[in-house]
């Protein structure tokens, strides 16, 4: 695996899924605008969608997706291609959420608390979407490391060599993570 | 929910469905990405014209150079020598005796200064990321060894105090490292709320300023807060303790008015002041009038908060449960309806008579949360409705039901109030219910509530529902006296320094007393209110400001009154105020707070709870047993039993904030040789 990694200076970066065309990014990083704008569009979506696995709500999602957006803009003329692209925004846009959520905006602690206040929504019938759910808010809530990790290598469906690069730690260590999260879960669920 | 060793749980995660995201969000993030991007490169074209191409070389060159694998690996390298060695460290420090039994403040500095030096070297050779990771090291350095686990969670907490609620779950090895040295009162909470700044009133002489004007404030909310932050084991903010709304969070038992016609009278008493041998408290209180509840009418719109906020268990359901309890106590008489703001304001159930249970709830019912708040959109709609269902002689009000986001819409505050202040000359007024915690915007709520002549509740649980909408009905749906203030006049023969206790927020200048346009608390049907004073009689060498040199000797005036309240009302229909006038005589005074009653005992031990929790100058000296004690004291028959909730709160407050050892007595070890 570790050639994998090396190989990252001798080979193009591997290529996550939906990772702008090379032509793109590099007139987006040399001031074009109209391409930055096309780049961003792209990337909207995926964006979105890492936000609200992380946070669990729309409105959040889409306000870190902004806050992400923005950053891109703000610092894309410094990427400096070391590694792929999608990683760099998975970074910022983990950093973000890990921001948004340490400012204490609506961190869904007291969830458990106030569920003998009211009951479940989910309808009985709808077991499994309780269920997932459950294990949605679980790992939520796991220490932000096990949830980056278990995060990128479940629900963003990267390798563990990938998840690596997005979260600047070993490959040994996500696995550890995961294997760590998958420990604290049995507690928790 | 178990998982058998072969099935991972996690696979469950792929097939996770993700909302879109709404189209107008998407707008706005590329407009602002594109809006960045364009003010980057204007300001990287201004910084680097001519050398644009050079740098951008250099930065080629070090992406071929720098092998990123390489780059991560002088921290991780650094912060494993760090692990080693402060667990050593750590060792030696915690097994020398001197350092183990002296008090809790040295240790923190030196624990501080541990942890500062392991991490120096750190910094020099790896640069800053070093530094980070070194501050936060990988769990996995740590599986081997418990005692690296420790010191990891030593460092987290010495080193970067913003964490503590993510790495919640490893509090277990926290707590234990933490139980020998860091007090928990450093705890200090983290929220997104957001509550108006204020300074603690000051100490006034007397023989300077003798007049002290206030409005009468009803509201509770920072009580509820204050409740639910220290049930959470935080330490509020100093600004979310707002005495005055501590103390009128209890019912006292003061004398009724008769009446609607004079509405409430004043009870007035003086006694020691607890905290302060050579001090009195000067206490007001007042209850207002009790009509029937069943021959008033009310038309009600609850204009209720469904943004994607509200999507908590602690906020929407709650709500819902809780406008399902408000329901009970109204009758066909009664009008309800419904409108919810979110993204775009809607009628959700258009003016139905009381008695139409089913309809209303199953309205309430199909209330989801998601989308924005635009909040302004919502109040003009919900205003709209109360027109239409209005009520002439009856109750008109708007009730605001929000977890505090007003973010969109009539997005300044001061717009807002001056909408709501505009209706409620029309005779329709605004109550609002906080829900959750997180994202309260305490100020606009309160702003809000006292522009619409309303009060502001905080609703953190069933039970306070229960309060404010069953218990306290009539104080939050009908007002009985309008724009109450107060003014009391020291006598400067009797009284050389007084204070008023709270009622920062709510401080009126003294010509605005007699000024009718001037807007100011309303009471409620059944509320009680209690304003303290703590009071510096002349002579008794508690003064702590010094007398003039070159003063006015002889402040020789009659000396059988203490000082002289006066306190304005309007009647709910009237613009014109009512006068109350009554002298604080010696008749009044208690030589003992026993004699005084159990709410003088109550109330002031509520206020040296809030005291202590803000940190206030005064009334630091008090031990928290004492102010537990005082408050067992003063229970009295605690209908409802919110004040032995209140000594429970004291008992956890005490926890959090440990005692500053001003007061021997209170020291838990030498407590029993002081009685």
């Amino acid at each position: 695996m570790h050639a994998e990694v090396m190989g990252l200076t001798a080979a193009p970066p591997p290529e996550i899924s939906e990772a702008p065309s090379t032509v793109l990014l590099a007139r987006a990083r040399s001031g074009d605008a109209g391409a930055f704008a096309r780049l961003i569009e792209d990337q909207y979506e995926r964006i979105y969608r890492t936000a609200w696995r992380w946070c669990g709500h729309r409105d959040d999602a889409e306000d870190i997706a902004q806050e992400v957006c923005v950053k891109i803009g703000q610092s894309i003329a410094g990427f400096d291609g070391r590694s792929a692209f999608s990683s760099w925004v998975y970074r910022i846009t983990l950093n973000s959420v890990r921001d948004w959520q340490r400012a204490g905006v609506r961190r869904g602690r007291h969830a458990e608390a106030y569920a003998r206040v009211s009951p479940t929504e989910a309808a009985p019938d709808q077991e499994d979407a309780s269920t997932s759910r459950q294990l949605w808010d679980a790992v939520r809530r796991l220490p932000e490391q096990q949830r980056d990790a278990v995060l990128l290598v479940y629900a963003e469906e990267l390798s563990h060599a990938e998840a690596a690069i997005v979260m600047g730690i070993r490959e040994a260590t996500v696995s550890y993570h995961v294997h760590q999260a998958r420990k604290t879960l049995r507690g928790l669920l | 929910m178990s998982f058998p060793e072969d099935n991972d749980p996690f696979e469950n995660l792929k097939s996770g469905v993700v909302p879109p995201p709404r189209a107008e969000a998407r707008e706005r993030a590329m407009v602002a990405a594109r809006f960045a991007f364009e003010a980057e490169t204007r300001k990287c074209a201004a910084a680097t014209q001519g050398t644009g191409l050079g740098e951008r070389l250099i930065s080629i060159i070090t992406s071929w150079k720098r092998i990123s694998i390489m780059d991560m690996r002088i921290p991780v390298g650094t912060a494993a020598i760090a692990l080693l060695v402060l667990p050593l460290g750590w060792q030696l420090y915690s097994s020398t005796a001197l350092t183990r039994q002296g008090p809790v403040a040295p240790q923190i500095g030196h624990s501080v200064e541990v942890a500062e030096a392991e991490t120096e070297p750190a910094m020099a050779t790896g640069g800053e990321q070093a530094a980070a990771d070194a501050v936060m090291p990988e769990p996995m350095m740590l599986a081997d060894s418990e005692a690296g686990r420790a010191v990891a969670a030593q460092k987290l907490s010495v080193g970067a105090p913003a964490p503590m609620m993510s790495t919640a779950p490893t509090g277990g090895a926290m707590a234990d490292s933490g139980a020998n040295h860091m007090p928990p009162s450093q705890m200090l909470q983290v929220s997104g709320d957001d509550f108006a700044g204020f300074d603690e009133q000051r100490l006034k002489v007397a023989a300077e300023e003798p007049v002290s004007t206030f409005s009468l404030d009803v509201d509770t909310a920072s009580y509820a807060y204050v409740r639910r932050m220290l049930e959470d084991g935080y330490v509020p903010e100093r600004d979310a303790v707002r005495l005055e709304e501590l103390i009128n969070y209890f019912p006292y038992d003061y004398p009724a008015a008769d009446s609607a016609e004079v509405p409430f009278r004043p009870s007035v008493m003086v006694y020691p002041t607890p905290w302060n041998a050579q001090t009195q408290i000067l206490q007001i209180g007042i209850k207002g009038f009790e009509p029937v509840l069943a021959e008033t009418q009310s038309n009600l719109v609850f204009l209720i908060d469904t943004s994607g906020s509200m999507d908590a268990p602690d906020k929407l359901p709650l709500l819902k449960r809780a406008f399902a309890l408000l329901l009970d106590q109204l009758s066909a008489d009664d009008t309800v309806s419904i409108v919810t703001y979110a993204g775009s304001a809607g009628v959700v159930l258009e003016p139905t008579t009381a008695d139409n249970k089913a309809e209303i709830v199953a309205a309430l019912d199909q209330l989801n949360a998601g989308g924005s708040t635009a909040g302004a959109a919502g109040i003009e709609l919900a205003y709209r409705m109360a027109e239409q269902a209005r009520i002439a002689g009856g109750t008109n009000r708007v009730i605001l039901a929000t977890d505090g986001d007003f973010n969109v819409g009539i997005a300044d505050p001061e717009a807002l109030t001056e909408f709501i202040a505009d209706k409620r000359g029309s005779g329709v007024g605004l109550s609002v219910l906080g829900f959750g915690r997180g994202n309260l915007d305490d100020t606009t709520m309160q702003a809000l509530a006292q522009n619409g002549d309303g009060n502001a509740s905080y609703i953190a649980s069933f039970a306070e529902a229960r309060k404010v909408l069953v218990e306290e009905i009539g104080g939050t749906l009908h007002t009985i006296a309008r724009d109450v203030k107060v003014q009391v006049e020291f006598n400067p023969a009797v009284v050389s320094e007084y204070r008023l206790i709270g009622y920062e927020t709510r401080a009126l200048k003294r010509e605005d007393f007699n000024n009718d346009a001037v807007d100011a608390g309303d009471v409620g049907a059944g509320t009680t209110v209690t304003a303290l004073y703590e009071i510096t009689p002349v002579g008794s060498g508690g003064e702590l400001v010094d007398p003039l040199r070159y003063g006015d000797a002889d402040a020789t005036g009659q000396r059988d009154e203490i000082a002289f309240l006066k306190m304005r009302y309007k009647l709910p229909d009237s613009d014109v105020s009512q006068l109350i006038e009554q002298p604080v005589t010696a008749e009044l005074v208690y030589g003992d707070i026993a004699d005084a009653g159990a709410d003088a005992q109550f109330a002031t031990a509520v206020a040296a709870f809030g005291q202590k929790l803000k940190g206030s100058a005064y009334g630091a000296g008090m031990g928290w047993k004492k102010v537990e004690a005082l408050a067992q004291a003063g229970r009295g028959a605690d209908e409802g039993g919110y004040r032995s909730e209140f000594i429970g709160l004291v008992e956890t407050a005490r926890l959090l904030k440990p005692d500053t050892h001003t007061d021997v007595c209170d020291a838990s070890a030498s407590a029993d040789d002081c009685d």
